[in-house]
C-alpha cells in the first residue's frame, strides 16, 4: 500500500510540473507575440520610421526617404499625385504585402495599385505613387500612407496636403486713355502668381474679332510664387468690341483658366494731333484766285507729313494746287497758300489731312469763302494812291530837272 | 554863325545843288575839299534806308520765328547794319567808277573832289529815301509772311522766301520802290554830271556820258530784275 501511495504521488508532482513548464513556454510566446507589433507602431507615430537595432527585424530597418506631391499645393477639385518613396537601410531583403493610402477627406482614385507588392532589397529605395482627388475646402491635410510587411509589421506615414484656392490674377496696367479706330495703341497686361507652389505652362490669348493684336498669344513655361510678368500687347482697333483675354495654365496635371475682358469704345484721342486751319485770305491772282492761312497744331502730338489741298468742288490749279507742310509739332503753326480756278464755287473747302506716328491718315475740312477774291480788282485792300503819289513825284522831279536847266541857260 | 544860320545855310546849300548843281559846283570848286558835308547827306540816307530795311527785316524775322529766340534780332541788326554800310559803299564805288570812266576823257582832279561833289548828288536820295520808307510802311504790313518749320530742307527756305516775294502786297511794294528809286536816281544823275563835270573838268558832254554809262546799266537792269525777273525791293 505505502508503493501504491508513493507511486501516486510521484505522478501528480510529474504532472503539475509538465503543466508549469507548458504554462511557462506558453506565457512566453504570448508575451514575444504581444511585445513585437507594440514596438513598431509606436516608433512610426514618432519619428515616421522603424526604430533599428541589431536585434529588430529585418523590417524595421524601412524608413519613408522622400514624399513628393504633384501639384506642391492643390486647389479644390485638384487631381494629383502623392510619391512615397522608401528606403530598406538594412541588410536583409524585406517582403511587403500591399501599400496604401488613406484618409477620409482626401480621394484615393488609385486603390487597388499596390495591393500586392513584393520585397525590397537591402539598400534599395521603392516608390509609391497614389492619384488623388482632393474634393474639399481650403486647409491641410494628412493621408497616411501605410505600408503592411509579408511577416509581421507595418509602417505608417502621413503625408501632409494643402489645399489652398489663392488665385493667379490677370490686370490691366496700362492702356491708353481713349482708343481711335485704326491707331496703334499698347495695351499691357500683369499676370501674378498669388499661389503658393508654381505654375507652369502658361498661354495668354486674346480673343476678338475685327482687331488686330500683336502678339497673338504670349507663353511662359513656369511662374514662380509671387512672381509678376508683363504682358504687352498691341492693339489696333477696327471697330468697337470687347477683347476678352484668357491665361490658361498647369497646376500640376491640373488645367486652370483666368479672364479679364477689355471693352474696346472709341473715342477722340485727347492727345492726338489736331491740325487748325485759320486766318483763311483769298485773293485774286492772276486768272486764278489765291487762298492763304495759317495752319496750327493745336493738339499734344506731332501731326506728320501735314498737306493742304483745296477739295470737291473747287478748281485746283498749279502753281499750288496742293501745299506740302511736313511736320507741324505741337502748337507749331505754318503758312499755306493754295491757287484754285475762279470759276470754282464761292465756299470751297480747304482740307488739311496728316499722319499719325502708325501712319494712319486723318483729315480735317474747313470752308473758306472765296467770293470777295472774284469781286473786281477795285475792292482789293490795296488802293492805287501810291501810284498816283509817284506818278506826281515824278513830273515833279522832272519839273526840277526842267527848271534847273532853264535857269542853267540863263546868263 | 549860330545853328539856326548854319541851318538855314544848308537849306540854301541843298536848294542850290537842286536847282543850279552847275553854278553850285562851279564855285565849290574853287574852295577847300570838304567831305564832311557830303558824308552827312550820305549818312542820312543810310539811316532812312536802315529804318526802311529794318522793316523789310522783320518780315524776314517772322519768317524764321521758329529758328529760335534771338535770331529775329540778328535779322534786324544785320539788315540795318547792312543798309548803311551799303549806302556808303556805294557812294565810294560809285564815285570810282565815275573817275574811272572819266579817265577816258583824260579827266582831271582827284578823287576825294569826285567824292565830295558827288555826295551833293545825294539829296534827291534823301527824299527818295523817305518816299520808299513811306510806301514800306503802307505796303509791308499787308504782306503775308510765310513762316518756316524746317531750316534742314533748302527747298521749304527757298520756298517761303519765293512765297513772301510773290506776296502781291510785297510784288506791288517792289515795283513802286523801283519806279521811286529810278525816279530820284535820274534826279541824283543829273548832278552828277555837273558834279563830274567840275570836279574832273571835263565837258558837259562828256560828264553826261561818264554818268549816264552806269546809271542806265542799273536802270535797266533794276527794270528787268523787277518786271521780268526778280529782285529785293527797293535799292537804287
Amino acid at each position: 500500500m505505502k508503493t501504491n501511495f508513493q507511486d501516486s504521488l510521484l505522478h501528480e508532482r510529474r504532472f503539475l510540473l509538465k503543466i508549469s513548464i507548458t504554462l511557462i513556454i506558453v506565457s512566453a510566446m504570448a508575451f514575444t507575440a504581444l511585445a513585437a507589433p507594440t514596438d513598431t507602431s509606436g516608433s512610426t507615430a514618432t519619428s515616421g520610421s522603424t526604430t533599428a537595432t541589431s536585434l529588430s527585424p529585418a523590417y524595421t530597418q524601412v524608413t519613408v526617404s522622400d514624399v513628393t506631391l504633384d501639384p506642391a499645393t492643390f486647389a479644390t477639385g485638384d487631381e494629383g499625385t502623392i510619391t512615397v518613396t522608401i528606403q530598406n537601410t538594412g541588410t536583409q531583403s524585406v517582403t511587403i504585402r500591399r501599400a496604401t493610402l488613406y484618409s477620409k477627406d482626401i480621394t484615393l482614385l488609385s486603390e487597388t495599385t499596390y495591393d500586392s507588392v513584393g520585397s525590397i532589397g537591402a539598400g534599395n529605395k521603392m516608390p509609391f505613387t497614389f492619384t488623388v482627388k482632393a474634393d474639399v475646402p481650403e486647409g491641410i491635410y494628412y493621408p497616411v500612407f501605410s505600408l503592411e510587411f509579408q511577416d509581421t509589421g507595418f509602417l505608417r506615414y502621413p503625408v501632409k496636403l494643402e489645399v489652398k484656392n489663392s488665385p493667379v490674377v490677370l490686370s490691366i496696367t496700362d492702356k491708353p486713355d481713349t482708343f481711335v479706330p485704326g491707331k496703334k495703341s499698347v495695351v499691357t497686361l500683369s499676370l501674378s502668381n498669388l499661389r503658393t507652389n508654381a505654375i507652369k505652362n502658361v498661354i495668354v490669348s486674346p480673343n476678338a474679332s475685327d482687331i488686330e493684336i500683336i502678339p497673338q498669344n504670349i507663353v511662359i513655361n513656369s511662374l514662380d510664387p509671387g512672381q509678376t510678368v508683363k504682358l504687352p500687347f498691341s492693339i489696333t482697333p477696327k471697330s468697337p468690341t470687347d477683347i476678352d483675354f484668357e491665361a490658361v495654365y498647369l497646376n500640376g496635371p491640373n488645367i486652370h483658366q483666368v479672364g479679364l475682358i477689355l471693352p474696346i469704345q472709341f473715342n477722340n484721342d485727347k492727345t492726338q494731333a489736331d491740325p487748325v486751319i485759320s486766318n483763311i485770305v483769298s485773293a485774286p491772282n492772276g486768272n486764278h484766285i489765291r487762298i492763304t492761312g495759317d495752319v496750327t497744331n493745336s493738339g499734344l502730338q506731332d501731326a506728320k507729313s501735314v498737306t493742304v489741298a483745296s477739295g470737291s468742288p473747287a478748281i485746283p490749279v498749279d502753281p499750288f494746287k496742293v501745299y506740302a507742310v511736313g511736320l507741324l509739332k505741337p502748337d507749331d503753326f505754318s503758312s499755306f497758300e493754295l491757287t484754285v480756278s475762279s470759276e470754282s464755287p464761292d465756299e470751297v473747302p480747304v482740307l488739311v489731312s496728316y499722319k499719325d506716328q502708325d501712319g494712319n491718315i486723318y483729315s480735317r475740312s474747313t470752308a473758306a469763302d472765296i467770293s470777295l477774291a472774284k469781286t473786281p480788282k477795285n475792292n482789293s485792300s490795296m488802293s492805287n494812291a501810291p501810284w498816283i503819289i509817284v506818278g506826281i513825284i515824278a513830273v515833279l522831279v522832272v519839273l526840277a530837272i526842267g527848271y534847273q536847266y532853264i535857269r542853267t541857260r540863263k546868263p | 554863325m549860330s545853328y539856326v544860320d548854319n541851318l538855314v545855310s544848308m537849306i540854301q546849300n541843298i536848294i542850290d545843288v537842286l536847282t543850279r548843281p552847275d553854278a553850285i559846283f562851279q564855285e565849290k570848286v574853287k574852295s577847300e575839299e570838304n567831305l564832311k558835308i557830303p558824308f552827312l547827306f550820305v549818312a542820312v540816307v543810310g539811316i532812312i534806308s536802315a529804318l526802311y530795311a529794318y522793316m523789310a527785316g522783320s518780315l524776314t524775322s517772322r519768317m524764321i520765328a521758329s529758328a529760335g529766340a534771338g535770331m529775329g534780332e540778328i535779322v534786324a541788326v544785320s539788315t540795318v547794319i547792312g543798309a548803311i554800310i551799303f549806302t556808303i559803299l556805294f557812294w565810294l564805288i560809285g564815285s570810282a567808277i565815275f573817275y574811272l570812266i572819266s579817265m577816258a576823257f583824260k579827266g582831271t582832279g582827284g578823287y576825294n573832289r569826285t567824292l565830295e561833289f558827288v555826295g551833293y548828288g545825294f539829296i534827291p536820295q534823301i527824299f527818295g529815301s523817305l518816299l520808299t520808307l513811306i510806301m514800306a510802311v503802307y505796303y509791308l504790313p499787308m504782306v503775308k509772311v510765310p513762316v518756316v518749320n524746317s531750316f534742314t530742307d533748302p527747298v521749304v527756305i527757298q520756298n517761303a522766301v519765293t512765297r513772301m516775294m510773290h506776296d502781291s502786297a510785297m510784288m506791288e511794294f517792289t515795283k513802286v520802290s523801283a519806279i521811286i528809286a529810278i525816279i530820284f536816281l535820274i534826279w541824283s544823275a543829273n548832278i552828277w554830271i555837273y558834279a563830274i563835270k567840275y570836279s574832273r573838268n571835263l565837258t558837259i558832254k562828256h560828264a553826261a556820258i561818264t554818268i549816264l554809262i552806269p546809271v542806265i546799266i542799273y536802270i535797266v537792269y533794276t527794270l528787268f530784275m523787277t518786271f521780268v525777273g526778280f529782285s529785293a525791293p527797293g535799292g537804287y
